[in-house]
């Protein structure tokens, strides 16, 4: 009887090791594939979610009788919308092949906007521009993560699952952002990422102003007189949601409006790492733009060109509070940034010279 | 793919997903006593804009906006 037990036992241990690593992964992919397979849903809700609400924002701007259907078609077409890099294998004169295209593409959006909303005013048109592009980011999301799970579902392949797992956490957070920014978008709110343009407002309100002029497309500019210094601020025109040109601002303030600048600042949000505070303000150099790197880019050469010194302001918040409603904490650091903007201009700047602050952000919510 | 994707128990993370309310709160200068109040935002209301409203303080009737948030609330955990 004991013998018997003995090599059974044995036998299933035996079998247990050959069949195991097999068996074993198939276990964990089953499960992988579960924990995708439940925030895919989620995803595609809150997909669905954003573009019902884009849809019915947009149908508010509409004239009267004029059916909704080619409005859901027209949005579809925008969500799928999609942009081709410039080929980088010689990559001299990229940043404006760049610029050219992302030029391209925004006017796309925003003509097709203003056809399907012809009620709304053309801040009300970059709002809702704004809004779609929530929509069409989160459809990537979903599309992409989709892709992954039917892939590793398909080939039964433990890795390629894991790997969408492994990044799922952070995906589902930027959805949920996305998700909080439409809110934003569809009321107008002034978003977190807009406190560099707040900030420049406010620097311009507590100055001498000059004059003022929209020196590029969507881009203000506001020349002001600051104890004896010749300070010039550019902004992106609110309220409705735009970020402007400002490295195309600088640049024709450099080269065609021959202003000689003492010092250039930049004021932008920036990503905080985690467990720092929100709001918190710290300076450094270079230019603090983000995005796909084309003012950066522009600021940046003409400062090496002519040796202007960049100094740089930020404001640290997370991504999710850089795109949804602003927080009290950040609208309250704004007045510690136009002072520090200031001691800045005061310190660097000689008495009679000139400066140019630019405000960074979308100013959806900040009129001018 | 569709079949498969419903009805996994997303109800219980769907509805921790919804809890965040914004209640978005204007701040609002009297262009005459400078005196700074708050209330809820308003369909329309962005910063630096002009609005006609009775000043609790002077009675005056005109104010800025200087300010839109929403108070600080804790984030619901990723999931
Ligand atoms: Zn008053």
């Amino acid at each position: 009887m004991g013998i018997m037990f003995q090599l059974l036992w044995f036998l299933f241990l035996l079998t247990f090791f050959f069949i195991y690593p097999y068996f074993g992964q198939r276990t964990q992919l089953a499960f992988v594939l579960r924990y995708i397979e439940k925030r895919l849903a989620i995803l595609k809700q809150v997909r669905d979610e954003v573009r019902d609400r884009t849809i019915s924002t947009i149908k508010t701007y509409i004239e009267g009788g004029k059916d909704s259907s080619s409005i859901e078609k027209e949005l579809d077409n925008l969500m799928e919308f999609f942009y081709i890099a410039p080929e980088s294998m010689d990559p001299s004169g990229i940043v404006y092949k760049l610029e050219h295209i992302l030029e391209i593409g925004d006017s796309r959006f925003e003509e097709s906007v203003a056809r399907m909303a012809p009620r709304a005013d053309v801040h009300r048109v970059k709002t809702l521009t704004n809004l779609v592009e929530v929509a069409r980011a989160l459809n990537l999301i979903y599309r992409v993560v989709r892709h992954y799970y039917l892939l590793g579902r398909r080939t039964a392949n433990y890795f390629l699952a894991l790997q969408i797992q492994i990044q799922l956490p952070m995906i589902m957070e930027l959805a949920e952002s996305y998700r909080q920014a439409s809110y934003a978008f569809l009321k107008g709110l002034p978003i977190g990422d807009g406190i560099g343009v707040l900030s420049a407002a406010r620097f311009v309100r507590e100055s001498k102003k000059i004059s003022e002029t929209e020196i590029a497309k969507d881009t203000w500019l506001d020349v002001v007189e600051f104890e004896g210094r010749k300070v010039f601020v550019v902004r992106p025109i609110g309220p409705g949601g735009t970020v402007g040109r400002p490295g195309e601002a600088v640049r024709k303030l450099v080269y065609e409006m021959d202003t000689n600048p003492d010092l250039i600042i930049t004021i932008d949000a920036a990503l905080k790492l985690e467990g720092e505070e929100t709001g918190k303000i710290a300076e450094g150099v270079g230019v603090a733009i983000g995005g796909p790197g084309i003012d950066k880019f522009k600021i940046e050469t003409l400062a090496k060109e002519k040796g202007v010194p960049l100094y740089a302001i930020v404001i640290y918040q997370s991504i999710i509070e850089a795109i949804t409603p602003m927080r009290e904490n950040i609208l309250k650091s704004a007045d510690t940034v136009v002072n520090r903007v200031k001691e800045l201009i005061r310190d660097k700047v000689p008495s009679n010279g000139t400066a140019i602050v630019a405000g960074i952000g979308n100013t959806i919510g900040v009129g001018l | 793919m569709q079949e498969n994707v419903k009805g996994f128990g997303q109800e219980g993370a769907l509805a921790r997903a919804r809890i965040v309310q914004f209640n978005p709160i204007t701040q609002l200068k009297c262009k005459s006593c400078s005196a700074i109040h708050t209330r809820p935002h308003k369909d329309g209301d962005y910063i630096f804009n002009s609005v006609e409203e009775k000043c609790p303080n002077c009675g005056g009737t005109s104010h800025l906006i200087i300010g839109i948030y929403v108070e600080d609330q804790k984030q619901p955990k990723p999931k």
